[in-house]
């Protein structure tokens, strides 16, 4: 057996006092008078006058006669319909905006107190199941009319920091387009702020708003980006649901200590957007926040977690008869965004010419001598443009084929499970890359002393994203992302450890590739002994900004509260006590 | 504490308020009390016409020389009076008892300097004698001594049988003076018009305590009657003590009537006023004021 409101049980604890009222012998505090008579005139005045003391015996038994009709009335379970009320589904969005405050309570609450008003009213056969959804639905509750299961899956829908997927009902398309077919067996209620991205709903689904309209201000974008040694740039992109222009205070601390970097002012219109940039001296890796200062009705998008991580120049040797360009290009890239940190000795990427050394990674033009990565290295081939074999691959982004003549490209054989990207007319590799024995290399296959290539602006090009390739620097690590997004952190572990840290506090986290950010929080993931600090942040204009305008959807017409039956209960409830008022009253005289 | 009224300090106050009342009566001979009776005193009271009989020195020959009439002079006659106090010692008075007894002592202690007789009985649900009799000053100690001596008793308050029992012992036309609360069940006004038909001059002397004309307690209570020792479970709220205050108040209105209707001197007071004053009051208005 279980019950449907257990906490009802408590009410057990009223027999207490009722019992103890006819078991405690009435002793009231005896107080000696001087004109007892006049006591007594007081008294039988009031007696006589008294309507409530002439029907105090009649009232008792209109009391124990509403309580015993109202008992019966409650056992006969009435209800105002037919009995024949469809099932409902409730889904209750717990996107981050119905953390948003109204008059007091969360949006979250409200829809809680809502769904929960319609559990109770539920009779006779009907049914409900409760769901939630932000990201994705999810379903708490299945069909139940047991108010207890409903009750415990409404206290399982939980704020979130996700934004609304505009696409999460869809799957709901079959059940509502078959609720419709069996003449509304099934209701199905949506109760959200209606903040989101524009969203499509199936048809069937009924929209119930809840929270009302509420003045809010939130971050929908910020980014921190090095522009160099210690210099940085802060971008900011915010939207307002004020009815007016308002000046934004905004400030930028460290997540730690909580240090003060920067403090400006945007200027952010009515119900718009604007975007900012800051330009940031002296700034350090690690943490930081970006706040706005100041309340409104939403809290989770006022903030948004940065990540600012210290720059990892890649290692790099040069290996080469002529480094002189070599050394510039890396020379070049490293003061430009710390890409490359120019090695004397052995490095873990080589820029070679010829043979490679020994190293991780190698970017080899002009490969000559016995290397693993080519067999076979024959007569010179003639110049022309190259066939492009692998369209799509990452070293073709920002180069034009067509403009490069391969001049001096030689006759050789790549190893097996190489990928070729340009080859000559015969069919010899031109570009392509190749690993074996846990190396790997880019190998271009021409003498970039001829024709001036090292001063052609190909040469960079072809060094800086062969370079990013081989440590896998294709993708910038973000400074921040939206919650319900999920990063790769660079690195090649299989898992790694990570830390979140929100509100000062910190917690250990483990993640898998790629980790989700699901929560508004600083990030520090930990990849091959090295860190990465990601902000989480909502970063959600649909969350933030304005509601959609258009017609407010229909007024519900939905039973909510008590059913008739509790009510009954209750009276007879109040008459009992009531009783047991007079009953005390007649003891105490 | 039960105060002792022949404390040296009580007597010096009492000695006070008779120097006050010798200088607010002014009287100096044998016995000050002044009555309407004319005869041979030395305060002028009026003329009238010489019939045969009357003392030949009292013709105001001056009168004679002037009119041709003989006019003799009229004196009040200064006599002394007999100051019978009816002192309320029913256990309703517990409270202001000592109060009360200072009230009687001090005005007898006047009245025994004034060479009055004083005689003081205590009323319940009969009569009792406190003091028989005491007159003069040398018996200012005795008398005090008895009304310490005093005490409650009884377990009722009958008014008019106590006034009908005096009268039975007390013939001799007096001051009459009583001190109670006056919270009498079965009423007043038969006692106190049977000592007016009996030629008393009556003077009431409302005692309370400010319990009595307040309720300062609320709530379920067991009221007991100090006297009968009846019980009564009531719930005192609000309501019930206004209108216990303005049955109070309508009690005291109506004795406040009744003795202006008949020429009762009346004079009424809390148990938290000091005595002396309350005396001081009555001495300057010349006496009990209705």
């Amino acid at each position: 057996m279980s019950f449907g409101f257990p906490a009802f049980f408590w009410a057990a604890l009223a027999l207490l006092p009722l019992v103890a009222v006819y078991f405690i012998r009435t002793r009231p505090r005896r107080q000696p008078v001087n004109a007892f008579f006049l006591w007594q005139q007081v008294f039988q005045q009031k007696a006589a006058s008294s309507l409530f003391q002439k029907l105090r015996n009649l009232l008792s038994l209109l009391l124990v006669a509403l309580a015993f009709i109202a008992a019966v009335f409650a056992l006969t379970r009435p209800r105002f319909d037919d009995g024949n009320a469809p099932d409902l589904l409730v889904i209750i969005d717990h996107s981050a905006s119905m953390q948003a405050v109204v008059d007091g309570k969360s949006r979250l609450d409200l829809a809680k107190e809502l769904a929960g008003s319609w559990i109770t009213a539920l009779g006779g056969s009907q049914r409900a199941a409760v769901a939630g959804v932000a990201s994705r639905l999810e379903y708490h509750a299945h069909l139940t009319n047991h108010a207890r299961l409903l009750r415990d899956a409404l206290d399982a829908v939980k704020p979130s920091d996700l934004s609304l997927d505009p696409h999460a009902l869809d799957e709901l398309s079959l059940l509502s387009s078959a609720a419709g077919k069996t003449s509304g067996k099934t209701r199905i209620l949506f109760l959200t702020d209606r903040h989101s991205a524009a969203m499509k709903l199936p048809a069937g689904i009924e929209v119930v708003p809840v929270g009302g309209k509420a003045d809010n201000i939130g971050i929908t974008a910020a980014d921190l980006r090095w522009e160099g040694p210690g210099r940085a740039t802060l971008f900011v992109s915010l939207v307002s649901d004020f009815p007016t222009d308002r000046d934004v205070e905004m400030e930028l601390v460290s997540a730690g200590e909580g240090t003060l970097a920067r403090l400006f002012t945007v200027k952010l219109p009515a119900r718009g957007e604007v975007s900012e940039s800051i330009p940031l001296d002296s700034v350090d890796p690690g943490d930081w926040l970006l706040r706005i200062r100041g309340k409104d009705a939403f809290a989770a998008d006022d903030i948004a977690p940065l990540g600012l991580n210290s720059p990892q120049p890649i290692p790099v040797q040069v290996a080469a008869k002529n480094p002189f360009y070599f050394q510039q290009c890396i020379a070049a890239f490293s003061r430009a965004d710390s890409l490359f940190e120019p090695i004397e000795g052995f490095a873990r990427l080589a820029l070679v010419e010829g043979a490679p050394p020994e190293s991780e990674a190698a970017i080899i033009f002009a490969p000559s001598g016995e290397s693993p990565f080519w067999k076979d290295v024959g007569a010179e081939l003639t110049a022309g443009s190259p066939e492009v074999v692998a369209k799509d691959h990452p070293l073709l982004a920002r180069l034009d084929p067509a403009l490069l003549t391969f001049d001096g490209a030689r006759k050789l054989t790549p190893p097996q499970g190489s990928v070729i990207i340009l080859a000559h007319a015969d069919g010899t590799p031109l570009l392509y890359t190749c690993s074996t024995d846990g190396r790997s290399a880019v190998v271009f296959n021409f003498d970039p002393a001829r024709e001036n290539f090292f001063l052609s602006p190909w040469f960079p090009v072809f060094v800086h994203d062969a370079a990013v390739l081989l440590t896998g620097r294709e993708n910038i690590f973000p400074s921040a992302v939206a919650t319900g997004s999920r990063v790769e952190v660079p690195g090649t572990e299989t898992n790694g450890k990570a830390s979140f840290r929100t509100n000062g506090k910190i917690t250990d986290l483990t993640y898998q590739m790629p980790a989700a950010v699901e929560r508004v929080g600083n990030y520090k993931f930990t990849r091959n002994a090295t860190d990465w600090h990601l902000g989480g942040a909502v970063f959600s204009a649909g969350e933030s900004g304005p509601a959609p305008e258009g017609a407010p959807p229909p007024e519900l017409k939905l039973a909510s509260g008590w059913p008739l039956a509790g009510w009954f209960l209750l009276a007879a409830v109040i008459a009992v006590i009531a009783e047991e008022l007079l009953y005390h009253r007649r003891k105490v005289g | 504490m039960k105060s002792t009224l022949t404390d040296p300090a009580f007597i010096r106050q009492l000695e006070a308020l008779n120097l006050l009342a010798r200088r607010v009566l002014r009287g100096s001979l044998q016995a000050d009390r002044r009555t309407e009776r004319r005869g041979t005193g030395i305060t002028f009271a009026d003329y009238a016409p010489y019939n045969f009989g009357d003392d030949y020195r009292a013709i105001d020959w001056k009168i004679y020389a002037r009119t041709e009439e003989l006019l003799i002079k009229l004196f009040e006659i200064e006599e002394d009076t007999t100051v019978y106090i009816l002192f309320d010692c029913s256990r309703s008075m517990a409270a202001k008892f000592d109060y009360a007894r200072k009230l009687a002592a001090a005005l007898g202690y006047i009245a025994l300097n004034g060479m009055d007789r004083v005689v003081v009985h205590g009323m319940a649900e009969r009569l009792t004698t406190i003091v028989d009799s005491a007159r003069s000053r040398s018996q200012v100690f005795s008398f005090l001594r008895d009304l310490e001596g005093a005490e409650t008793f009884g377990t009722d308050t009958d008014f008019t049988a106590c006034t009908r029992s005096f009268q039975a012992r007390r013939r001799k036309k007096g001051v009459v003076l009583v001190v109670s609360d006056f919270f009498f069940p079965k009423g007043y006004e038969e006692g106190l018009k049977f000592l007016q038909w009996a030629g008393h001059d009556v003077f009431a002397l409302q005692v309370h305590d400010p319990a009595d004309l307040e309720c300062p307690w609320l709530g379920d209570l067991e009221i007991e009657c100090v006297e009968t020792a009846a019980l009564q479970r009531v719930t005192i709220t609000e309501k019930e003590a206004r209108v216990y205050r303005e049955a109070v108040a309508g009690w005291n209105e109506n004795l406040r009537t009744e003795c202006a209707r008949r020429g009762v001197g009346l004079a009424s007071t809390t148990s938290d006023v000091p005595f002396e004053v309350v005396i001081q009051s009555m001495l300057r208005k010349g006496g009990l004021v209705a």
